[in-house]
């Protein structure tokens, strides 16, 4: 489980001036849960992502994963980048593996393990390859391999799919689920897509710029297993999007305005 | 040609301009354009060339010097890349090493040849550092520059999967920084030969240079220009060699 407790952040500029990239975030996330942070650019949801991920520390406030404080990277949180961010210089097997080094695990067994999860996401063939002889679906699946295969509790996704194309996408996000739904991860997924998130997760946290806080929490009430396509096509899940688009376009607008002030 | 492949037929057209050169420079010393007792014929030179090869003597003088560029590269080479990673790494030894580096960077380092001398004498081991300490510029800099421009994500990646400092340094640091690295080896090669034939013109018996320089002080000019000749080809086979190792050593390098 996560609880983010008043968390906070803020930057100083080159000029000097403080920016508030996120203000007084409050949000529990159970275990197995797969909640999706939605927000437009500037909203702070990567920057929450990374203080989960104890990649930088929070201004104020605390975030505990399992009972714990969270204060560096650690093992029980495996990311998922959103350019792949796999080594150009590793072959896919050598990336995969490349969490296990720390924890003192030989050599056969590192590989073993990586195998597995390189089967999971359908890339076995590819343990020898080089990253750029990839296509980028291909490498987001590996990044997923490398996220989970040191069997993390917690998985975070920073818009992972995102810069792949339509079909692709729709095909990971598929695959992500199931997986999600074999494993029992808890997934905390950034997205700018609303449509994305209410797809996927059980949960989505709509957050608002400037500063970036939470504007409100939808629990997306379709059950799992989900036929993702069928799904996307379905009258309630067309409802669901209309009504928070309309949330949305209300903060957008006022964003907007502000900034031209 | 078009019965040729793409890359033979590249490798052809790499040979045509020093081919033309040779030719026209051939065609004009036959025409009596120029003395052939300063500028010998590329033909005169061809038969020097391979006099000097059958009495072994060319031979001799290429073992010396690719001996002595040999070992100071390496001396040079390793502890600069080494140093370079270090940089990228750690910022007191970065900052620790920068005003060195710039203020001892520029100094021409044939300029530190009497002070060698006077540190090493007159055998190889003076020349072997002349190489070492030229050597060692371009590619500390080179190393650094590569290690510190890797693309920040990477090691927010290697931070995320908890990566140790020495894990950090041989596979990300490192492998990062390779291609870069290799830029830098690649210019201290020729830096290498450059410091060490000039070098070789005082305080020695053997080595590339020296033939050079002592056929100047005969006027025995088709051997000098053998000696050239042989640097350059010399040039020419480690730097295909480089490419080769490059190629291997950095796979993930997209074919170009």
């Amino acid at each position: 489980m996560i609880v983010i407790d008043h968390a906070a952040k803020t930057f100083v500029t080159r000029g000097g001036d403080e920016v508030v990239a996120l203000s007084d975030i409050s949000l529990e996330v159970a275990r197995n849960e797969f909640v999706c942070l939605v927000g437009p650019s500037g909203c702070g949801k990567s920057t929450l992502l990374n203080i989960i991920a104890g990649l930088e520390p929070p201004s104020s406030g605390t975030v505990l994963v399992n009972g714990i404080v969270v204060e560096g990277a650690g093992a029980d949180r495996g990311m998922v980048f959103q350019e792949a961010a796999l080594f150009p210089w590793l072959n896919v097997l050598s990336n995969v593996e490349f969490p296990l080094r720390r924890l003192g695990i030989a050599r056969a067994e590192r590989r073993e393990r990586a195998q597995h999860y390189l089967r999971m996401v359908h890339l076995s063939r590819f343990a020898d390859s080089y990253v750029h002889e990839l296509s980028g679906g291909m490498r987001q699946r590996v990044a997923i391999a490398r996220a989970l295969v040191m069997d993390p509790s917690v998985l975070l996704m920073d818009e992972p799919f995102a810069a792949l194309d339509a079909q692709n996408r729709v095909i990971l996000q598929g695959e992500l689920v199931r997986l999600w739904e074999q494993t029992g991860k808890t997934v905390i997924y950034v997205t700018h897509s609303i449509e994305e998130a209410l797809l996927m997760g059980d949960r989505t946290v709509i957050m608002t710029a400037q500063p970036g806080r939470i504007k409100r929490i939808i629990d997306v009430p379709f059950p799992h297993p989900r036929d993702l396509l069928q799904l996307s096509a379905s009258a309630e899940f067309g409802a669901l999007k209309l009504d928070i688009w309309r949330v949305l376009e209300e903060e957008v607008t006022r964003a907007r305005a502000e900034a031209e002030q | 040609m078009s019965g040729l492949s793409g890359k033979a037929r590249e490798r052809l057209l790499y040979l045509i301009s020093p081919i033309a050169l040779i030719l026209l420079w051939q065609v004009l010393l036959e025409l009596g354009i120029g003395d052939r007792r300063f500028i010998p014929a590329p033909s005169d030179i061809a038969q020097r060339f391979v006099k000097l090869l059958a009495n072994g003597e060319l031979e001799w003088h290429t073992s010396v010097t690719l001996y002595r560029v040999f070992l100071g590269y390496i001396i040079g080479a390793v502890p600069a890349v080494a140093v370079g990673l270090l940089m990228a790494m750690f910022k007191p030894v970065r900052i620790f090493f920068d005003p060195l580096i710039a203020a001892l960077f520029p100094i021409p380092k044939i300029a530190l040849m009497p002070l060698l001398l006077l540190a090493f004498g007159f055998g190889d081991a003076s020349k072997i550092a002349l190489v070492a300490i030229a050597v060692f510029f371009p590619v500390i800099v080179n190393t650094y520059v590569g290690a510190a421009n890797i693309d920040k994500i990477y090691w927010d990646v290697a931070k995320n999967y908890g990566a140790s400092q020495m894990v950090m340094f041989t596979r990300i640091v490192f492998f990062g920084a390779l291609p870069t690295i290799f830029a830098g080896l690649r210019i201290a090669l020729a830096v290498s030969f450059i410091v060490l034939v000039a070098s070789e013109f005082v305080a020695t018996k053997a080595g590339i240079g020296y033939l050079i320089w002592n056929s100047w002080e005969l006027l025995q000019v088709d051997i000098m220009f053998v000696g050239i000749v042989t640097i350059g080809i010399l040039g020419l086979i480690t730097s295909a060699l480089f490419q080769e190792i490059e190629r291997k050593v950095i796979p993930w390098k997209a074919e170009r």
